[in-house]
């Protein structure tokens, strides 16, 4: 079966019942203490917005008034904590940012804008403690029995899970529907990941930083080196997911097989898959467990794909270096995916990363245009080369 | 500290009855000197070594850059006593790169992990450092190679060089050439731009507007941020690519890089005696996706057809090997699934447009990336991806295409990406 068949089935099914088929059996975004919902649309050349926190009425706002209204509702630096932005149009937040830029410098909304910098900012990690695009997070969530297509609307969303309303308020019903249960493993790791960025951010803008400025050279490359690392773990997460991994088996991205120990060699260990689509690759390390994709709770083990062959028309993996609590016994099911990212590597490897940029020592490091110093260069090197065609 | 090499003490006086001196022996040629044979080559050589504080090298599909790559540190080291750091982008490449130094006489070290096999050098000069102990000697100069990732981990102070060489320098990122930049003064970018750009897994659109964005591919980023202390020398043939071929691609992903064939003249001859063209296209219907059966088999049984063909080049003529052949996908499941079907075949090279990037063989079986889909996404529009498939081949390439596709790109929304490949597609089903 091909994934798209797998998807298939899942919208005749959610067709035929009427509910929305789980994608996850986790949730994918974490609660936030203070939920703010947020409409933005142009008047005109002014941004206006529609503004909902738990148990208030939605308020509305235009310009300076759009910043007013959105600081009583905690966008604010100055908040201890900091607000989550939760909108089911991804419009709102290129608009929010265009209101933020209206913000004087000199006064309370400043720290209104330098808030919403803040979400614009942290938009990109996946982790929801900062902002929800629900369409997203719903996608990721659930398979609904309409087409593709029409998962991109949010009535088509609030119509499948029974919500009425259709103002401001309804997307903290939303929220609440998309936060239940447990979340994914490692959204712990990434929410403290977002704290400190806040912590970062507010401190940086007591200090004078100007959130209006572009990011310097080295600010802008540790930032996608976070964000890559915030995607892989996230990435990993998923596949932690019993229900994701249903799915993932029609990727390649999780590999189903039968266990079949390689004779008296300790830690050696090959897997028989009835798939040839597998995505694991020699060289790539992986964890597994005796089980379906299902499975959950049990002892894993590690290893490493040091070969991948087709005899009988299986894909054989062999595993070397596999760690022998939880390895499995002959002929039992087996499901591999791989290794995830060590949170505490993925620290350690952005402080180096940091350091090289903090060197200061290059051009390249620090931005600014450099100055050739010249060597000499013997005369067969500058006869042939001076000129190039 | 760098120690002066020791001059050569003068020869004693000839006496009265000495024989005629012989006439002096050329001086032995620099293994490297090959470098200085080609104008454009000298030219990069002679950026670096007069101090260019960063030198870019535009090249086409099958121009010689790991070549370049390898001549041009070799001679640094070897000649001016600089120490060269190379960064790769995998640590194949990385791999490759000390090899062919190696050959050269160059011993380079190149860096690896310690929990992996070391690869094998081929016996040449270059050698394999495990684990941390790595360091430039201690006089004159040298080359260390290493991954880029292995370099952003590294101690600068303990590995500083004088000249960074970024190989497939259109793979990695102006944040990592930045990090690299903390290694050496000067920077040297040798690759590809019209070929696939820096895989990046997190979302960039804080710069999406922006030219020198950290995601941007590493060399367009550093002429947009400092082009004038930049120097482009620019790489304008292929000798993998034939005529047909370039005439394909260089209009359609190097509008702004001409460059011609300069491939010596090479073809396939099918089983009844017939020439096959350099380029040609088979049509499959499909109906189950990117991973449908019938896609897969396609690719399969066209590479096992063109095991039945001769290689003619200017040497003669031979059998066409699995040797010979690669299969290219555009995902993984897909690349798995037709090794699989071609488990018998282990030497034929089957793999996605990622994992062979910089790779080439005789012939090449493609399967479009827009195969299986009735939707055109922005992974399977990607011209870098489809750029890197169409240019593996030397003598010729099959594309198995979806008969559905051309409907699907006529449906689509009209960007420059879907009208590329519409024109490309139409070329290649004309």
């Amino acid at each position: 079966m091909t994934v798209e068949w797998f998807d298939l089935g899942q919208r005749l099914h959610a067709a035929r019942t009427g509910q929305p088929v789980a994608r996850l059996a986790h949730a994918p975004v974490v609660a936030g203490p203070v939920p703010v919902a947020v409409r933005a649309r142009l008047d005109g050349n002014r941004v206006s917005v529609a503004v909902a926190t738990p148990g208030t009425p939605p308020v509305t706002g235009t310009g300076p008034a759009a910043l007013e209204v959105l600081g009583a509702a905690g966008v604010t630096l100055a908040a201890e904590r900091a607000a989550t932005l939760v909108t089911d149009d991804p419009a709102t937040l290129p608009l929010l940012g265009r209101l933020a830029l209206s913000a004087r410098r000199d006064d309370d909304h400043d720290t209104v804008g330098a808030h919403i910098a803040w979400w614009r900012d942290r938009a990109d990690y996946p982790t929801g403690r900062a902002v929800v695009e629900t369409l997203d997070a719903c996608r990721a969530r659930w398979t609904l029995g309409v087409a593709p297509d029409a998962e991109r609307h949010p009535a088509t969303w609030r119509r499948w899970l029974g919500i009425t309303d259709d103002s401001v308020t309804d997307l903290l019903e939303l929220h609440d529907r998309l936060t239940e249960g447990d979340p994914l493993r490692w959204l712990d790791v990434l929410t403290e990941d977002d704290e400190y960025a806040y912590a970062t951010a507010q401190s940086e803008h007591s200090d004078g930083f100007d959130w209006r400025r572009t990011d310097s050279t080295s600010r802008a490359a540790l930032g996608l080196r976070s964000r890559c690392d915030a995607a892989d773990l996230y990435a990993a997460a998923l596949l932690t997911d019993p229900v994701y991994r249903r799915r993932a088996v029609h990727t390649g991205h999780v590999v189903t097989g039968t266990a079949r120990p390689v004779g008296g060699q300790l830690g050696r260990l090959e897997v028989v898959c009835g798939r040839l689509d597998a995505r694991l690759r020699p060289g790539n390390d992986v964890t597994g467990w005796a089980g379906t994709p299902g499975t959950t709770g049990g002892p894993t083990f590690t290893g490493t794909v040091s070969a991948a062959t087709v005899r009988g028309g299986n894909l054989v993996l062999a595993l070397t270096g596999t760690s022998r609590i939880g390895a499995p016994v002959s002929g039992a099911p087996v499901t591999l995916i791989p290794a995830s990212p060590s949170p505490s590597w993925q620290q350690k490897s952005r402080r180096s990363y940091r350091a090289l940029y903090s060197a200061r020592r290059s051009w390249l490091t620090t931005g600014r245009t450099p100055t050739p110093t010249r060597r000499p260069v013997p005369l067969d090197v500058l006869v042939a080369g001076a000129e190039p065609s | 500290m760098r120690t002066i090499p020791m001059l050569t003490p003068p020869a004693p006086a000839p006496t009265a009855q000495a024989a005629p001196a012989p006439v002096p022996a050329a001086p032995p040629r620099h293994p490297a000197a090959a470098i200085l044979d080609d104008p454009v080559t000298a030219g990069v050589l002679h950026s670096a070594w007069s101090g260019d504080p960063a030198v870019v090298v535009p090249s086409p599909p099958g121009a010689g850059k790991t070549r370049l790559v390898a001549l041009l540190a070799a001679t640094l080291a070897g000649r001016a006593d600089l120490r060269v750091g190379i960064a790769a982008q995998t640590r194949d490449q990385a791999a490759e790169i000390a090899r062919r130094l190696g050959v050269l006489g160059c011993p380079a070290r190149l860096v690896w992990p310690a929990k992996r096999p070391a690869p094998d050098l081929g016996g040449g000069a270059a050698t394999v450092v495990q684990g941390r102990a790595v360091r430039y000697t201690t006089s004159g100069g040298g080359v260390i190679v290493a991954t880029t990732a292995r370099w952003t981990i590294t101690d600068p102070s303990a590995l500083a060089c004088d000249v960074m060489v970024v190989d497939e320098a259109w793979q990695a990122t102006y944040a990592d050439l930045g990090a690299l930049g903390a290694f050496a003064p000067q920077v040297v970018c040798v690759g590809d731009p019209g070929q696939i750009d820096p895989v990046v897994t997190g979302l960039t659109r804080r710069w999406d507007q922006s030219p020198t964005g950290p995601h941007v591919p590493a060399p367009a980023a550093l002429l947009a941020a400092h082009g004038d202390a930049v120097s482009v020398v620019t790489l304008r043939h292929t000798w993998r690519l034939g005529p047909d071929t370039t005439a394909l691609i260089q209009p359609a992903f190097y509008p702004d890089l001409p460059f011609t064939s300069r491939r010596p003249h090479e073809h396939l001859t099918g089983a009844d005696g017939h020439r096959l063209p350099e380029i040609a296209a088979r049509s499959v219907t499909a109906s189950g996706g990117t991973g449908d059966p019938a896609l897969i088999g396609a690719c399969a049984d066209r590479a096992r057809a063109l095991l039945g063909t001769t290689l003619t080049t200017t040497e003669g003529t031979r059998p066409v090997t699995p040797g010979d052949l690669a299969v290219v996908a555009s995902h993984v499941s897909q690349a798995a699934a037709v090794r699989a079907m071609l488990a018998d075949l282990p030497d034929v090279l089957v793999g996605t447009a990622n994992q062979l990037q910089g790779m080439e063989r005789v012939a090449a079986v493609v399967l479009h990336p827009l195969a299986g889909y009735r939707d055109p996404n922005a992974f399977g529009t990607d011209l870098g991806r489809t750029c890197v498939m169409l240019s593996r081949h030397r003598a010729h390439l099959t594309v198995i295409t979806d008969d559905a596709t051309p409907d699907v790109l006529r449906e689509a929304e009209q960007d420059t990406a879907t009208t590329t490949h519409r024109a490309l597609l139409d070329a290649l089903l004309a």
